[in-house]
């Protein structure tokens, strides 16, 4: 039974930005979305199915009031932290093994943020998950194939 | 070398169905003690009729069979018991005591039980028909005849209710012959779904959905599709009444189950069928054949397809709708349009 904080403070405790980025991924997954709400960060829980695996992928969505976690100049809400698949050999991988689902300085449309709603975030992770068992299946670090989209690791240096 | 080419979805599913149909073994060992029961309580009850239910009598046994139904409308107690008159207790341990003394010989573990038992004597023969399982058992129910109206009094201890076991197995014998098989098929297949997912239905609520949905005949696949929609919308609306239109209440469902849960995971269910025959239509049919391992989560009945090369497809059907450097989605969100983000790394 989730309890829905009333009054509003952080972006992750108000009702109505729960329901929106909600909505459409209640409808497809329905009780098998789960959600933790904590003072500091909430956090949805979902079992994905990924094409190959036979056995679902538990994922892990944390949106947090303040990441400890660099987001690069974007605002927390439009960079959670996804964990999936832990502890599997990626090149797309935050130290933390976070997924590195997008590049934080690409043009809105190649970012995801709340309004395309949590349904969107779960596909990039459902993507994502499928890029990586692929990668591993043709060769991982030696020449493996990655299908998805790829943003050069780290930042572009700017000259001086 | 030819290419292997992988079975249809119609063609798994019959595969599967043979693995989880009773065994002619099974069948015969479970008719001969059906029959020794029959036997010893229309000796004690004379001028009695038997009937036979269940799914032995239905022909949508699975195996392993571990039970079988049967009942005895005792004529003697035609003016002696009933609502308002005896109820079912004496004529309960009657029939166990026959029981008892005509089949101890042939099973020596035998044990019949009444103490405890709100419809039907229990017996236990102390020796499983399938190796492996723990034990057989039979039901056997001591009915009278409604006089006022249609159907049976059946016991419901102390004292008695309705129903109509003869007619649910003509109706199902029926049902079965005007789908020229389809309807056990169908049901064999959903009986056993059913005890995959945790039994949201108890067996007679499924062949009593499938009396109404699967009347004709009928693919499996498209008999599947077709009960899992309709079942969801029936129990959406209520309660399976019965189809013979007897008993006071309607059917209850699986034990722990609420009907929004029930109706929750028929509509998965359903979904998941319906993305399985999508893939095969549109010419992938290893995640075709994937989602329908999941439909019944069990490698013994229905094994799932080579990772490596459902993986292989699905990477080759994300290529065909990545079209114009838009990627695709992949599984379910494959119908969705997709964030294109760029993986990344710090």
């Amino acid at each position: 039974m989730i309890t829905r904080p009333t009054s509003g403070t952080w972006y992750g405790l108000q009702p109505a930005w729960q329901i929106l980025l909600e909505t459409a991924a209640r409808r497809e997954h329905g009780i098998r979305l789960r959600l933790d709400i904590q003072p500091d960060h909430i956090t949805y829980y979902l079992p994905i199915e990924v094409p190959g695996r036979r056995d679902s992928v538990i994922t892990r969505i944390v949106f947090y009031q303040r990441p400890l976690y660099p987001c690069w100049g974007l605002p927390a809400e439009e960079y959670p932290r996804v964990y999936a698949a832990m502890g599997e050999t990626s090149p797309h991988r935050m130290a933390d093994d976070a997924l590195c689902l997008y590049y934080p300085h690409s043009p809105g449309h190649e970012r995801w943020k709340p309004l395309d709603g949590l349904l969107a975030l779960i596909d990039l992770v459902r993507n994502h998950v499928f890029f990586e068992d692929y990668w591993r299946a043709t060769g991982a670090n030696y020449g493996g194939v990655w299908l998805g989209a790829e943003a050069p690791h780290g930042f572009p240096r700017i000259a001086a | 070398m030819t290419k292997h080419k992988p079975p249809s979805l119609e063609e798994l599913l019959s595969q599967a169905r043979h693995r989880i149909e009773v065994t002619s073994e099974e069948l015969k060992e479970a008719r001969r003690r059906r029959e020794a029961i029959a036997n010893a309580v229309r000796k004690e009850f004379p001028g009695s009729r038997v009937y036979f239910n269940g799914s032995v009598a239905h022909g949508d046994a699975l195996t392993p069979l571990t039970d079988i139904d049967l009942g005895i409308v005792i004529a003697e107690a035609k003016y002696t018991h009933g609502p308002g008159r005896k109820g079912p207790r004496d004529l309960m341990d009657r029939a166990a005591d026959a029981i008892r003394s005509e089949l101890k010989g042939d099973f020596p573990k035998l044990t019949v039980q009444v103490e405890g038992c709100t419809r039907a004597v229990l017996v236990r023969f102390g020796d499983p028909v399938h190796a492996g399982e723990k034990d057989f058992t039979a039901d056997v129910i001591c009915a009278i005849d409604n006089q006022d109206g249609q159907g049976l009094f059946i016991p419901k201890v102390p004292g008695w209710s309705r129903s109509d076991p003869e007619a649910h197995t003509r109706m199902i014998r029926e049902a079965i012959e005007n789908t020229k098989v389809a309807f056990a098929h169908v049901v064999r297949l959903l009986k056993h779904w059913n005890r995959r997912n945790g039994k949201p239905l108890v067996s007679w609520n499924i062949k009593a959905l499938a009396l109404d949905s699967i009347t004709g005949p009928i693919s499996q696949l498209a008999g599947l599709t077709t009960w899992f929609a309709y079942a969801a919308d029936e129990l959406d609306r209520g309660l399976t009444e019965d189809p013979a239109g007897v008993a006071e209440k309607p059917i209850k469902l699986g034990q722990g189950w609420t009907r929004t849960r029930v109706v929750t995971a028929l509509r998965d269910a359903g979904k998941r069928l319906d993305e399985a025959v999508r893939l095969e239509r549109d010419g992938y049919p290893l995640q075709a054949h994937e989602q329908l391992a999941k439909l019944f989560s069990d490698e013994q009945m229905l094994p799932s397809p080579d990772p490596d090369a459902v993986r292989n497809e699905a990477a080759l059907r994300w290529k065909e709708q990545s079209l114009g450097g838009i990627g695709a989605g992949i599984g379910s969100g494959a119908m969705r349009p997709q964030v294109q983000a760029r993986s990344w790394a710090p």
